[in-house]
């Protein structure tokens, strides 16, 4: 157990928008008792709870209203240099640069030894560097939040109503069989509302049945890793991997540098090349699986990669996989679905000849992870992992109602330039809440995707092929790189989920998909209410664009 | 941003930026278009797009440079960007062999995908690291020519040889272009001013009907 002192700057750089705040930072000093590594606490991931119990939760909380302050100012304590646990507060860096030949033998001793610089920077509650000591300030490279987009006060209200719900989390995840199994609404409806950053990793994890992957492959991750040492089935995959490294959110604090968030970053990534050498790695990959890792431990991080490159929900190995199936029905899909709901917009773009991809790729390819503030991204992300592809095509379609008055008056280039610049004016956890109320159904994507297959009998084919090797070899990766698993009767690490199918519920489903899905078994909530009209009350936003009565996610 | 979208201009041409991932594509083009070089640069997914004009023969010419993802198995959704555009940067890294040795696979990938007579610049980047280089000079030099590429390196680090090679690269296609315009005028009209070349895209108001 170990205390750190940090500095928690309340300050405010609304971009200019709030006269004379920018340079007027007022500092406290605030002692911070980090999270104790508890039992089952993950030691590296502040707020990743394996087993949480109670007093965990409390740990928790602590360290949630900490974050709440959402600004760190990190002040690396080289007495803390030492122990494992600097997580929480600091990032070291060391002053010689780690060769990357030796790096997975760089462990305790060497940060022991490390000649440590002090480092100052302002990050976000997710990680992001808001701001370096010397002022430096930017959106290039990395995701931020939407601080200057909402009010102090909206911020402190968010933190509050975020620390009261982790409490209702705590007691869903220690009894989650029954909130999965008998509870299914109410636990929709509270993934919905976004799952506390405290306990989101273990969430995840519930939902994509990580848990039950570790437990039927024990040790199984470590041995892949250790076979990755000698075995280099594909040094392309090996090599593109690398380079992506350090281009893969390099203002996280946990990625900016070399070290700890890197290696970890680039074992998992390695290993799931050799699970499923066919995907091997793609470029995107790599932002989804260092999303994860800020959550949860590299183990957890691994399956979970699996689990939503695998499994029927998330089924991110279409995208991924030679030729981009998956992204191609994707975009279609993306393109008819606007066309439906958008049919004056689209006839702007087609004159402009603006096409989805131009725009639409990157946010497929990551499910917004590279570029979007995280507190988008992770509201997605909650419910794209339980729910499944919905989200995502509400997310766009959102984005489009509220961007179309502004969208009909640009031209090609202006298109361009506005989506580019998207990710600024976003108040994702609005955002998705207006999402959530897009009228969008099943029954619609599940229409285009029949479309598309009918359009393009090759790639349903293949993937219908994939499906059914996959199901007949009991997953991927069963060769010489995916090291076979222990147990004598291989279970799929998803479909054997967290979460229950729902198989009697899917009412607005049609027949070929109803068959597709519960074959594979449904996700977990498979269908899915009517959303609830906006509860956001408008004064949510500082800065409002109203186009309807409802508030607007956008700045103007 | 870079660029306004009312800004005039003569000649509007579609270039595209490719070459195997890491070789520095999109500091490439930060640099030409904002000057701006990013250490901490993100991989590049799918495609991103910017514009800037230059002053070629008296004439403003506007490039519109469409930056692709560097992985081979993106070439399923960046190839159709390869459609109309009259230029191509295909870009390798002098300090890794690996990146001029598939320089042959791009062009291949531009003959399949591209319109025939479109201008490709060998460009080879990060010159700056002249102590670990691994493809020489003479090398890529001879390669260009026999196969008809014009060629540089540059560096966008330091800004070497950037602007030139955009330059040279949009003055080519325009000349290509008169040229074929001025055979063009004997029999029909030719390619308008502020008209795009292959590109249904021009200048605001003279746009074409869908």
């Amino acid at each position: 157990m170990s205390f750190f002192q940090t500095i928690v700057r309340s300050f405010s750089t609304d971009e200019g928008t709030n006269e004379g705040k920018n340079d007027k930072i007022e500092e406290k000093v605030f002692i911070h008792n980090a999270v104790e590594n508890g039992n089952g606490t993950n030691k590296d991931i502040p707020g990743y709870c394996g087993t949480p119990t109670k007093s965990d939760f409390i740990k928790n909380t602590a360290n949630e209203r900490a974050k709440s302050a959402e600004l760190y100012l990190n002040e690396l304590n080289l007495n803390n240099a030492e122990s494992n646990d600097n997580t929480v507060v600091g990032e070291s860096r060391s002053l010689e640069d780690g060769e990357d030949s030796d790096l997975e033998e760089e462990g305790e001793e060497s940060a022991s030894t490390r000649e440590l610089e002090e480092e100052f920077y302002v990050v976000d509650k997710y990680g992001f560097i808001i701001e370096d000591i010397d002022g430096a300030t930017g959106t290039s490279g990395g995701s931020r939040t939407t601080r200057a987009l909402i009010s102090e006060k909206e911020r402190k209200r968010r933190a509050d109503l975020e620390s009261s719900r982790s409490i209702k989390w705590v007691a869903m995840i220690t009894d989650w069989q029954k909130y999965s199994k008998r509870q299914k609404k109410l636990l929709k409806r509270r993934i919905r509302k976004g799952v506390p950053d405290s306990v989101r990793g273990k969430v995840w994890n519930l939902v994509g049945g990580v848990d039950v992957s570790i437990a039927s492959n024990p040790g199984r991750y470590d041995r892949i890793i250790s076979l990755s040492e000698s075995y280099v089935p594909n040094q392309d995959i090996r090599d593109t991997i690398e380079r992506d490294i350090n281009r893969t959110f390099p203002r996280h604090r946990m990625f900016k540098d070399k070290g700890e968030g890197q290696d970890k970053l680039r074992r998992v990534l390695r290993a799931y090349s050799l699970y499923d050498e066919e995907v091997g790695y793609c470029q995107g990959l790599g932002f989804i699986t260092a999303m994860f890792l800020t959550y949860m431990p590299e183990e957890q991080a691994f399956w979970q990669v699996v689990s939503m490159m695998t499994g029927p929900t998330c089924n991110m190995r279409a995208m991924y996989e030679h030729g981009m199936p998956g992204a191609q029905k994707a975009l279609y899909i993306g393109e008819k679905l606007i066309k439906k709901f958008f049919p004056k917009l689209t006839q702007h773009f087609a004159r402009e000849n603006c096409h989805i991809s131009m725009y639409a790729t990157q946010w497929f390819m990551c499910i917004f992870t590279n570029s979007f503030p995280f507190d988008l991204v992770t509201g997605v992300w909650d419910c794209f992992i339980a729910e499944g592809w919905k989200i995502v095509y509400r997310i766009i379609l959102t984005f489009l109602r509220y961007s179309a008055p502004k969208l009909f008056k640009l031209g090609f280039e202006g298109i361009m330039f506005y989506f580019k610049r998207l990710p600024e004016r976003i108040d994702g956890h609005t955002l998705i809440q207006q999402a959530f109320s897009f009228p969008l159904k099943q029954r619609h994507v599940d229409h285009y995707e029949r479309k598309f297959h009918k359009l393009n009998p090759d790639i349903k084919e293949r993937l219908d092929e994939e499906e059914r090797r996959y199901k007949e070899a009991g997953g991927f990766g069963m060769g010489k790189g995916g090291c076979a698993p222990d147990t004598a009767e291989y279970k799929s690490p998803t479909f054997e989920g967290g979460m229950e199918t729902e198989k009697d519920n899917l009412s607005d489903i049609d027949t070929v998909s109803a068959a597709r899905r519960t074959s594979l078994a449904a996700p977990p909530y498979a269908r899915i209410r009517p959303p609830a009209p906006n509860f956001i009350p408008p004064e949510y936003l500082t800065t409002q664009q109203q186009t309807s009565d409802s508030p607007s996610p956008f700045t103007a | 941003m870079s660029t306004r979208v009312e800004e005039e201009y003569d000649y509007l041409f579609k270039v595209v930026l490719i070459g195997d991932s890491g070789v520095g594509k999109s500091n490439l083009l930060s640099r030409f278009t904002r000057n701006e070089f990013n250490l901490e640069s993100k991989s590049t997914i799918g495609v991103e797009f910017a514009t800037k004009s230059i002053q070629a023969e008296g004439k403003t010419i506007k490039a519109q440079i469409w930056d692709t993802a560097g992985q081979e198995r993106y070439r399923a959704i960046t190839s159709a960007y390869y459609r109309g555009a009259v230029g191509a940067l295909l870009v390798y890294d002098i300090s890794k062999h690996g990146t001029f040795e598939n320089v042959e696979r791009w062009l291949k990938e531009l003959r399949d995908h591209a319109e025939a007579n479109i201008v490709v610049m060998l460009v080879g980047n990060k010159s700056d690291l002249k102590n670990i280089r691994g493809v020489e000079t003479d090398e890529a030099m001879s390669f260009a020519e026999q196969h008809n590429l014009a060629f540089i390196e540059t560096s966008a680090l330091d800004s070497t040889g950037v602007d030139t090679a955009f330059q040279r690269i949009l003055t080519e296609i325009y000349r290509l272009m008169s040229r074929r315009n001025m055979a063009a005028e004997e029999g029909v009209g030719g390619v308008g001013k502020g008209q795009s070349i292959e590109l249904g895209e021009g200048k605001k108001g003279g746009k074409k009907c869908c």
